[in-house]
């Protein structure tokens, strides 16, 4: 198991913030151009067999973002003017997941039924207990699904609660599935550092601590746990989880610049799991105890005072450590302060079309293993000589693309500072990014049945370059409701498998392995230079 | 002014120097023991967390647990003055000084250090509509009355914690006292608070008495049904270069808790609308710039900027509100010392706090850092009336007075309208409360606890600035050190409960309310109650 990313405790250092991001999805406001051709999509939402009133029905794509309830037959209604793909979704308290579906739209064309199912939530419960079988109050659990992220195996949160007095949880809405329940402590304290006598006599050993991750039943990795089985609203009981003891040491460090926010975990490597978030002082050594054997990252935050609502974050480094059989001084940590990032996008020259296309985004994403942070760039607008620049980027690794790209362009070439960052690794403070574009890329369409010749919607199909390295390279697409596909943009001329399946885990399409591993079943197709090419596809089922 | 040191925890532990623990770090070392008990059985508590911190207020460096006998011990410790305090999940302290002790370490061996936790409760319950649905995902809290900027106020004293998908809440880890229940709005649910069992009427609000570890269940609430009006309105005096959408208008509650009730973003012409607001007296404070979701960071110097409006809502919608914004004051200052005080006896690592008088949104108060020279500086400070409290003062140190720029000096709130400059005057003539305690028959009461509670402080009268003593066997006590100020003083002849920081409850008991001058003597005569 190579990591958990999702950090459900957020690192949001703003409450604030959280009001505004919420409103993002829902409420834009209707963009649609008033044509007098317009297309619908409507249907209902069930629960695979009743009618579900009040659900909350979305809608995206083809510039608009709207939301909608479901009337007391359980019915919903859109529309819009302009043809393409949306995404059709719908979710209620007391349901597990949000369910979707891809559509083909097209103004003018006859209203598109498209039910949605969603099901009854389930509920995972129980208690944690310390070492010696005493509840444990507020401990956090942490329910995952075993899922691809970027191509790798990984864990995607789908749930989280707080022990109470009593060391119990609760975890609703829960969709059916496999899943895994890890607890972790209360985060641990940092503790100013101790005069040099208390800290030679007290603190040279080891001390027996409580450890710093379970996973049920009293596991402690992912690979040791036993998965829960929840049927569809089924209230799994009695999920008790016991947390063992553990060898544990001190890390002691300082940092200098900032009054800094410091978040201490594990690595991706070592399981991920949160330890310990604090404001520290600036200048003041600082020390936190209770670690176990294992290696761990410390991200500094150096933060500047705005007085009143937030506080800037406007300093960052992070450190990598191991804790072994002894304690660790880190001394001073670095916090390099935030820096602009800039970069170019261009077409290669001696395309048909080599005209830069108007209206790109560039978007930042930070490492998996922490979130956005308030201050932190995401988004930019593309110029029209192509330059972009993101004002406060951290000294941080990056995944940096451009999404949404017309019709036949692709990157052809990604570099910062000469290195490929086309698959991540973009550094704040490394210099200016480059972006090359082709505008000869393929155009591949095409449309998925059964072994009876019937559609077949919502298939994941995967096209992925034979030469593939990355799973990043893999480009997926889900079927619409006729089972048609269609791959317009980021296609490079070149040799692919092209490939589709029923039912895939989350991100799966995108695991070079399990791609590879198909590979016998994948047609092999040759896209030239401005192709425009079509597929019939026979739908492959994953077990 | 009731801004204080810490000395309420001090005196109350050890006795010492005058009126401050003094001590100084030397090699020579020796051991801290002590035992961890339960405050109302008396019985041993294991598995409390011990914590060793530097002086009276400084940083934790040792920690260890105490055994399944209660007791603990530091090692190697060196001469000096630490605090040892002691927590335990369900517990807590009920008296300043019961989990929370000075101990002066010095080259004799020294008694155990005894510390009290007593045990917390717990209270269950569901929240309906009112048409009988449960409701999940609304918070609840748990609600006291205290003295808050010298007035009666409800406040939050745990939680608030969400009712699960079952409708179902649990508030543990109260200490025993008055209680009431409230229902709180939160980003996803608009509505004014609902007091148990479903009023919004906070006079209304039905209190529960809590013991110690009791535990209370079916205590149901019920979100009453409220003829709701709308509000529109317009904030003015936008800056151009803020992006649209950078300005955010709460409304907050003004009776009962003080809550925010929605918070929504002004539109590009500055418009904003507040849908379902039941009847009530409001303030809406508008701010900006907000910052982040691709928004720039502010310009160096760009100050944020704050507007505010009282209104009333009684069922009727509102459409003409406009809020005009004012660019935030910086409040810059330093302290003066008053004769006898000192810089290097009174300023540690000191810690200001101005407390808004009128509800702010996310804001409980502004804090600036004191320099070791004795100035401040407070960045943004929207327009309007503040209290000040300065925290970490060292030994018999306290807030005497506040003067912002030419005004006058005084212990009330101090009004912000503009950049200006605020003097902080510090104090070491403090005064002396002594007294009696007699029962309803007149006959001195000893080993009485008097509770010495300040109701003219900054910010809310909490635990850590109550002042305890103990009468005597001719029912007599006296307290020295104390910061000149207004006090209620109430006296116990056992404390159950922390409903002594309750106002009301001190009215019941017949607290008797005095002023303590500088250099003087405050004399009182407390009765017990049956």
């Amino acid at each position: 198991m190579s990591g958990i990313f999702t950090e459900p405790r957020a690192a949001t250092i703003l409450s604030l913030a959280s009001l505004f991001i919420s409103s993002a999805r829902c409420q834009a406001q209707q963009t649609v151009a008033r044509t007098s051709e317009q297309w619908i999509v409507e249907g209902t939402v069930t629960d695979g067999t009743q009618p579900v009133p009040g659900a909350e029905v979305w809608c995206q794509g083809q510039g608009q973002a709207r939301s909608a309830r479901s009337d007391e037959r359980g019915q919903y209604s859109f529309n819009g003017g302009f043809p393409g793909t949306i995404k059709v979704g719908a979710e209620k308290a007391g349901y597990g997941a949000a369910a979707f579906r891809t559509v083909s739209v097209r103004p003018g064309a006859l209203p598109e039924r498209i039910d949605i199912a969603i099901h009854r939530e389930g509920v995972v419960s129980g208690r944690v207990l310390d070492p010696s079988g005493d509840a444990m109050q507020g401990a956090q659990v942490v329910l995952w699904a075993k899922v691809f992220k970027n191509g790798k195996g990984g864990l995607a949160y789908r749930g989280v609660a707080d022990t109470n007095d009593l060391g119990e949880y609760r975890i609703a809405g829960i969709a059916a599935g496999r899943y895994f329940l890890e607890a972790l402590p209360k985060a641990a304290e940092p503790h100013k550092a101790m005069p040099p006598v208390l800290d030679r006599a007290a603190k040279s050993t080891a001390r027996l601590g409580i450890a710093r991750k379970v996973f049920y039943p009293n596991a402690n990795s992912i690979d040791a746990a036993s998965p829960i089985e929840v049927g569809s609203g089924q209230q799994v009981e009695g999920t008790d989880i016991r947390f063992g003891n553990a060898e544990t040491f001190c890390v002691t460090a300082k940092v200098i610049a900032n009054d800094s926010v410091i978040a201490l975990r594990e690595t991706p490597e070592s399981g991920g799991a949160s330890v310990s978030r604090t404001r520290v002082k600036a200048g003041e050594m600082f020390e936190i105890c209770g670690l176990p054997s294992a290696q761990y990252r410390i991200t500094v935050m150096g933060v500047e005072p705005q007085g009143t609502q937030n506080d800037n974050v406007v300093a960052f480094s992070r450190t990598d450590f191991t804790i072994a059989d002894r304690n660790v001084a880190l001394g001073t940590l670095p916090s390099i302060p935030t820096a602009p990032l800039s970069g170019t996008v261009s077409v290669l020259k001696g395309s048909s079309a080599a005209a830069l296309p108007t209206g790109l985004m560039a978007r930042l994403k930070p490492p998996d293993d922490r979130s956005l942070i308030m201050s932190e760039s995401s988004l930019a607008k593309v110029g029209s000589s192509g330059a972009f620049e993101f004002p406060n980027v951290f000294s941080d690794s990056y995944s940096l693309w451009i999404p949404e790209l017309p019709r036949g362009y692709y990157v052809k070439q990604f570099t910062q500072g000469g290195r490929d960052v086309r698959f991540g690794g973009v550094r704040g403070g490394a210099g200016p990014v480059s972006i090359l574009l082709g505008a000869d890329g393929a155009i591949l369409d095409g449309q998925v049945a059964d072994k009876d010749s019937l559609p077949v919607p919502d298939a994941v199909v995967a096209l992925m370059p034979k030469h593939a390295t990355a799973g990043a390279e893999i480009l997926t697409q889900s079927t619409d409701q006729n089972g048609r596909f269609t791959f317009s943009a980021d296609v490079a001329p070149g040799d692919y498998y092209v490939i589709a399946f029923s039912h895939l885990i989350e991100g799966q399409g995108q695991n070079l392995e399990f791609m590879r591993g198909n590979a016998d079943d994948a047609q092999e197709i040759t896209l030239g230079p401005n192709a425009n090419q079509h597929v019939p596809l026979t739908v492959q089922r994953v077990e | 002014m009731g801004s204080r040191s810490n000395t309420g925890k001090t005196t109350a532990a050890i006795l010492m120097l005058g009126c401050v623990a003094r001590g100084a770090f030397g090699a020579a070392t020796t051991k801290i023991n002590g035992i961890v008990a339960d405050k109302t059985s008396g019985g041993a508590i294991s598995s409390a967390r011990v914590r060793l911190s530097q002086g009276a207020d400084g940083g934790i460096i040792a920690e260890t647990s105490s055994g399944g006998d209660g007791r603990f011990g530091f090692r190697d410790v060196p001469k000096g003055v630490y605090t040892v305090s002691a927590e335990k999940n369900g517990y807590a302290a009920v008296l300043p000084g019961d989990a929370s002790r000075v101990v002066s370490v010095t080259d004799t061996a020294m008694p155990p250090t005894i510390l009290r936790l007593g045990r917390g409760s717990a209270i269950t319950g569901s929240v309906l509509d009112a048409s009988g649905q449960l409701l999940r995902g609304v918070g609840v809290a748990a609600v006291a009355r205290r003295s808050v900027n010298g007035v009666a106020r409800l406040v939050v004293a745990a939680g608030p914690f969400e009712t699960d998908d079952r409708g179902t809440y649990r508030i543990y880890g109260l200490l025993p006292g008055r209680y009431s229940l409230a229902l709180l709005p939160d980003g996803e649910h608009s509505f004014a608070p609902v007091y148990f069992p479903g009023t919004v009427d906070p006079e209304s609000a039905r209190f529960l008495e809590m013991a110690a570890g009791e535990s209370r269940n079916g205590v149901d609430l019920v979100m009453p049904p409220a003829a709701t009006g709308k509000i529109h309105g317009r904030v003015t005096g936008i800056p151009s270069d803020w992006r649209p959408r950078q300005t955010a208008v709460a409304l907050l509650s003004t009776t009962g808790l003080r809550s925010q009730i929605q918070t929504v973003q002004a539109g590009e012409d500055g418009g904003f609308d507040f849908i379902d607001v039941p009847p009530g007296i409001y303030r809406t404070v508008a701010w900006g710039p907000v910052v982040g979701m691709g928004a720039p960071l502010p310009r160096p110097g760009q100050r944020p900027e704050n507007g505010a409006l009282r209104v009333r809502i009684d069922g009727e919608d509102l459409d003409d509100l406009e809020i005009p914004l004012h660019v935030t004051a910086v409040v810059e200052g330093f302290v003066q010392f008053e004769p006898g005080a000192e810089p290097v006896d009174c300023l540690g690592t000191g810690q200001l706090a101005l407390h808004p008088v009128d509800p702010l949104p996310a804001i409980r108060f502004l804090r600036a850092d004191l320099s070791p020279g004795g100035r401040f500086v407070f960045g943004a400070v929207p327009v309007g009336s503040y209290t000040v409290k300065v925290k970490g003062l060292k030994g018999d140190c306290y807030l005497s007075g506040a003067r912002l720029g030419q005004g006058r000096s005084g212990s009330g709130p101090i009004a912000v309208e503009g950049d200006a400059t605020l003097t902080l005057f510090i104090g070491r003539q403090t005064g002396e409360i002594a007294g009696a305690v007699a029962d309803p028959d007149g006959s001195p009461t000893p080993a009485a606890t008097v509770q010495i509670v300040p109701v003219d402080g900054g910010g809310e009268a909490g635990m850590d600035d109550v002042l305890i003593a103990s009468s005597d066997a001719a029912g007599q006590f006296s307290i020295k050190c104390v910061p000149p100020g207004r006090y209620q003083i109430l006296a116990l002849t056992e404390v159950v409960s922390v409903d002594y920081l309750d106002p009301s409850f001190r009215k019941d008991r017949g607290a008797v309310e005095i002023e303590v001058k500088p250099r003087a003597r405050a004399q009182v005569v407390l009765r017990v109650s049956p």
